[in-house]
């Protein structure tokens, strides 16, 4: 009984050391491809959620007029605002609050004859918040003397940071990719020097040029499959141990992942395999073309 | 002389002529241990002017001394290698100007047997005499009985899984021509294919060709085996100086009447 047939895998022979190699490597760029991943996803999360935290709270300063107190200004404000739809929660920070929060910077020294700003935290609704002119015209409609600090200097910072941040992700995940890709067509070429005989075999048994680059193409994209699983697999890995640990508690605070992100790891190997593949075809095609192998081929 | 172009040639390849040589040379460069289809002096010629014809359904030896050039022959005719200068037809079709898709496409239709077999190591027998079936696209399914008949009639039944670096001289032999013929090929050109079998096993081969030949395959063998030869009475090309010509065949037949015992001691 003669085994099935399966010349798709055995036309070319088994693979060599030098394929090991490059599994190894193609392991460790999916890997790192995998870690770039999880830190853009993470960070831009982080700075999401800084984000929304500056956008739901604004900081009104009051400056009170005619016989009216700081602290008296500042109750007044307080209740003015919080009346106007899309605020949430709103607090006159005491006097005593607000040279607790000066002290460390300043001290005590000059802290007495420093005049002390009367300030109102605001928390506005995340869903549907006021916009700091409708505070402010709230707060003019009853002749009050305040301004409105909505953080929008510490946002854009943020938002600045983040950009920046999944910029250097995508360049590190571009750089990889671009980086399996010539290692393929590198051991692509290779393998063909390698494996010549066999090349000139099939060609001179009538095989076209496609025909021989898809054996190349199939071998490539499998080896970047297994490569790529291993190494987003040691990614994972890697995001569990952070996660489920109570060591990098202050690591996940700065990059906060979520179970959700491994999914984002799905598609790591299938981009190898479509690199490897694209890649091993196009060198296989560019090479037999040029009839780099010999004359015979 | 400068290699031909499509445009200056007046040469009209005849459809009823498997293969046709027109004006044919192939130098190499002195430069380079390398054949080359440009560039040299026409000194360096190893094949000049090569003129013959090979009929649809005809039967053909090539003969000479070693060093003749009956390899590079062979190669231009299976397109390994370009000529020089002249022209070469092949089924019809011009071929000094053939694109890789189209040389794939006309070796389907050529059956190869090598002096140096070219099995492929990693793969069994059955795989390997099967191989032309499967870079044509055909189903396993369908071809499997073939195979393994045809594996049987060159006696390799009961090696069908072993690896081509178990098998004998002889074995690897009848591999290579049962890859060579697997496919029916239109036209079968083989290297020394006798080299490393017995003579019994040879003329069987050697019955083969002829029954494919009957079937319809042009079939050119070249061969140092006079024996082999004279055996089968079938007309000879013979190079000499880098030169085509045709034996004599009535000579030959009168010596074997006088019953000359042919060359290598074979009946």
């Amino acid at each position: 009984m003669i085994r099935a047939f399966n010349m798709r895998n055995d036309l070319l022979p088994k693979q060599d050391a030098r394929e090991i190699s490059l599994h190894y490597v193609i392991a460790v760029l999916c890997f790192l491809a995998s870690l770039a991943a999880l830190v853009a996803v993470a960070s831009d999360r982080a700075a999401s959620g800084w984000a929304r935290e500056i956008r739901a709270e604004v900081t009104v300063q009051v400056r009170p007029t005619g016989l009216e107190s700081g602290s008296m200004a500042a109750a007044r404000a307080a209740e003015i605002l919080a009346g106007v739809k899309g605020v949430e929660e709103v607090a006159a920070v005491e006097p005593e609050k607000a040279k607790e929060l000066i002290r460390p910077w300043l001290g005590d020294a000059i802290l007495t004859d420093l005049p002390i700003p009367n300030l109102v935290t605001v928390r506005l609704d995340p869903d549907k918040p006021a916009k700091p002119a409708a505070l402010m015209a709230a707060l003019s409609a009853r002749d009050m003397d305040a301004s409105i600090d909505d953080h929008s200097i510490w946002l854009k910072d943020i938002e600045q940071a983040a950009l920046i941040i999944r910029l250097i992700s995508i360049s590190i995940f571009l750089l990889i990719a671009t980086a399996a890709a010539a290692i393929v067509g590198f051991a692509t070429r290779a393998g063909l020097t390698a494996r010549a005989n066999i090349i000139e075999v099939l060609s001179l048994c009538g095989a076209s040029d496609w025909f021989i680059a898809r054996r190349f193409q199939f071998r490539f994209a499998q080896m970047a499959g297994v490569a790529g699983l291993i190494g987003s697999g040691a990614a994972a890995v890697i995001m569990i141990i952070l996660k489920t640990t109570a060591l990098s508690q202050s690591f996940l605070l700065a990059l906060p992942f979520s179970w959700y992100d491994l999914l984002i790891l799905i598609p790591c190997p299938v981009l190898a395999v479509v690199i490897a593949a694209f890649t091993a075809r196009t060198v296989t095609l560019k090479i037999l073309g040029a009839g780099l192998l010999g004359e015979g081929v | 002389m400068p290699p031909q172009s499509p445009e200056d040639d007046i040469f009209t390849p005849d459809d009823r002529q498997v293969v046709t040589f027109r004006g044919v040379g192939l130098g190499y460069d002195a430069h380079s241990p390398h054949l080359h289809a440009t560039g040299h002096d026409p000194e360096n010629f190893i094949l000049r002017d090569l003129n013959f014809d090979l009929p649809a359904g005809s039967f053909h030896f090539l003969t000479g001394p070693s060093g003749a050039g009956k390899t590079s022959l062979l190669r231009m005719i299976f397109l390994a290698q370009r000529p020089s200068v002249g022209e070469i037809s092949l089924f019809g079709e011009r071929i000094n100007y053939a694109d890789r898709a189209q040389v794939a496409q006309l070796r389907r239709r050529i059956g190869i047997v090598f002096q140096d077999f070219r099995l492929l190591d990693h793969l069994t027998v059955f795989d390997n005499a099967a191989l032309p079936l499967f870079v044509r696209g055909e189903d396993p399914k369908r071809f499997e009985s073939d195979v393994s008949e045809l594996l049987t009639w060159v006696g390799l039944k009961s090696r069908l899984q072993a690896m081509p670096e178990t098998l004998s001289g002889g074995e690897k032999q009848r591999l290579a021509i049962a890859r060579a013929v697997v496919n029916r090929p239109t036209l079968i050109l083989a290297d020394e294919p006798t080299g490393n079998i017995d003579y019994a096993m040879g003329l069987r081969i050697m019955r083969l060709f002829i029954e494919l030949n009957r079937l319809g395959a042009t079939v050119l063998i070249a061969t140092h085996d006079e024996g082999l030869i004279r055996a089968s009475g079938m007309p000879v090309l013979e190079l000499k100086d880098g030169r085509i010509h045709r034996r004599d065949l009535t000579a030959d037949l009168e010596e074997r009447l006088r019953g000359h015992q042919p060359e290598g001691g074979h009946p």
